[in-house]
């Protein structure tokens, strides 16, 4: 009797542990595609951040924390991934403030135009880099599509079965983990693709110009998280505005009217293309939608003025050896790569 | 004992197997087939019609080649929206690995139609007659929705100023 439960218990773990293996070998790893990589980096980097970037591709195409912490010693990490909607946002910066409290946050406000779940490539870029908690929990819930179903987030092999057919190279050797693609959540991209005439054109027409209740209901969580934790809540707008991602002035003004009812910080920069110095024929690796690594350069380079003038943002060089030790390392890194891409 | 043991784990792994293969069985539909029940909204050209969540080709077939094509592509790599320029119309197309699906309808003169024969100039009168009483009216514009179809007629003085046909997932 005593033989057959443990034949019975070994069976059972002999089986989880293929269902796992399986899923790990199944899973996509993102390496043709990095945005998907993104937001699993952060927690080999958290701790020490004064400044936590949160928000869409606006967020990791165009800030360089390398830099902040280069010209203005600002500690900062970005936790952006690809169409990052406002209640992944809410629940990633929460997650955030588990591991440490930053003096800002600062969240890029174009996902404030989605009221639902959209797509379930891009929850899986955002939400599968997500540690096992009952906020990547509540997280998936609040972003599945109908499509989707919860067991397949648990587990993965669910979902990704199908790829047992089109396994690679890659999807042995990072099957446990996978090579790092960020600078501190920063994407680089090196390329230039002009912004052309066609890009600038008129954007769409919407159906309805008000900016979704339940992504302004997260927006207010966001803040109101921020005002627990004692951290300044700023929003920005990037700089980028295409036909086909277009910033309307009508949610600009309901963003201007809900950052001066709560007292916050909103820098919307397409107005201050001219002033920051971006030029949009050598500035963007895809006609216009993102900055590349020049212009988030010039971004940074102008938005970290803003933070030390108007946010009291003070260095933190030469305060603590091992802080300066760990970015001057990655500075150095950045630097070597954006000379060797 | 030993060849207990042996039978255990083969009956194990035979079940794993059958586990995977009925997992492969039932894939999920990954085709982009559209399988919506709501009504699509169209347009009518030359005496032909199409709609939204048609095939670009559809598009080319019945309205031929357009003047200028703009492409954006998309972060994250997810597909490339396509903006198809026609002398009476603008058409959204979005491109992935799904196929190519007409998103977006927008009519600039009164050359095209919707499939239920309204153009710019118009009535109010005339919409309402053909599509019924609208989800939504303001005043300046009226609006029919079927599901994630949305049909919009901007009105000024009683006339229709504008027709935009939206797919609202995105």
């Amino acid at each position: 009797m005593k033989k057959r439960i443990i034949a019975l218990v070994a069976s059972i773990l002999i089986l989880t542990l293929c269902i796992i293996l399986l899923g790990q070998l199944t899973r996509p790893k993102y390496t043709d595609n990095a945005e998907g990589a993104l937001i699993g980096e952060y927690y080999d980097n958290a701790g020490d951040n004064d400044l936590i970037f949160v928000g869409d591709c606006e967020v990791y195409e165009s800030f360089v924390p390398a830099m902040l912490w280069g010209r203005y010693g600002i500690s900062s990490y970005i936790r952006g991934s690809a169409q990052q909607l406002p209640w992944q946002s809410y629940y990633i910066l929460e997650e955030t403030f588990e591991y440490e409290t930053p003096k800002a946050v600062v969240f890029n406000v174009y996902s404030l135009k989605y009221g639902t779940p959209q797509n379930e490539a891009y929850n899986r870029m955002t939400l599968d880099g997500m540690k096992w908690s009952s906020l990547k929990t509540d997280a998936i819930k609040a972003s599945m599509t109908d499509e989707e179903s919860f067991i397949e987030y648990v587990i993965p092999l669910l979902r990704f079965h199908s790829r047992i057919s089109e396994l690679n190279r890659d999807d042995f050797k990072y099957m446990f983990s996978s090579p790092e693609v960020s600078h501190n959540g920063y994407l680089m991209q090196t390329g230039v693709v002009p912004m052309n005439e066609s890009d600038s054109m008129e954007p769409l027409e919407l159906l309805d110009y008000m900016l979704p209740e339940r992504a302004m209901q997260y927006l207010d969580k966001m803040r109101e998280l921020c005002e627990e934790n004692g951290s300044e809540l700023i929003l920005v707008k990037a700089p980028t505005n295409s036909w086909a991602y277009w910033w309307y002035d009508e949610w600009n003004i309901q963003i201007e009217e809900y950052a001066e009812t709560y007292d916050l910080a909103y820098y919307n920069f397409i107005p201050e293309v001219d002033e920051i110095g971006i030029d949009m024929s050598t500035d963007t690796y895809d006609g216009g939608l993102h900055l590349n690594v020049h212009g988030a350069e010039k971004l940074t380079e102008y938005f970290g003025r803003i933070l030390t003038e108007k946010h009291g943002f003070d260095s933190k060089k030469g305060i603590d050896p091992e802080l300066d030790k760990a970015w001057n390392e990655r500075v150095e890194k950045y630097y070597d790569d954006k000379k060797g891409e | 004992m030993k060849k207990r043991i042996f039978s255990s784990l083969l009956t194990l792994s035979l079940a794993v197997l059958l586990i995977l293969t009925a997992l492969v069985g039932c894939d999920k539909n990954e085709n982009g087939t559209n399988g919506d029940t709501d009504k699509a909204f169209g347009v009518t050209v030359n005496g032909k019609s199409f709609s939204l969540g048609d095939s670009v080709s559809v598009l080319v077939d019945i309205a031929g080649e357009p003047q200028s094509i703009a492409e954006a592509g998309s972060c994250g790599d997810q597909g490339t929206l396509k903006k198809y320029t026609y002398s009476s119309m603008s058409v959204l197309v979005l491109e992935n690995d799904k196929g190519s699906t007409i998103d977006y309808i927008s009519l600039s003169n009164d050359l095209v139609t919707t499939d239920k024969g309204i153009r710019i100039g118009a009535s109010k009168a005339d919409v309402t007659e053909a599509y019924g009483d609208p989800n939504t009216d303001n005043g300046t514009n009226i609006q029919y929705i079927s599901g994630e179809f949305a049909l919009k007629f901007g009105i000024e003085n009683d006339k229709v100023t504008s027709i935009t046909l939206i797919r609202t997932t995105e």
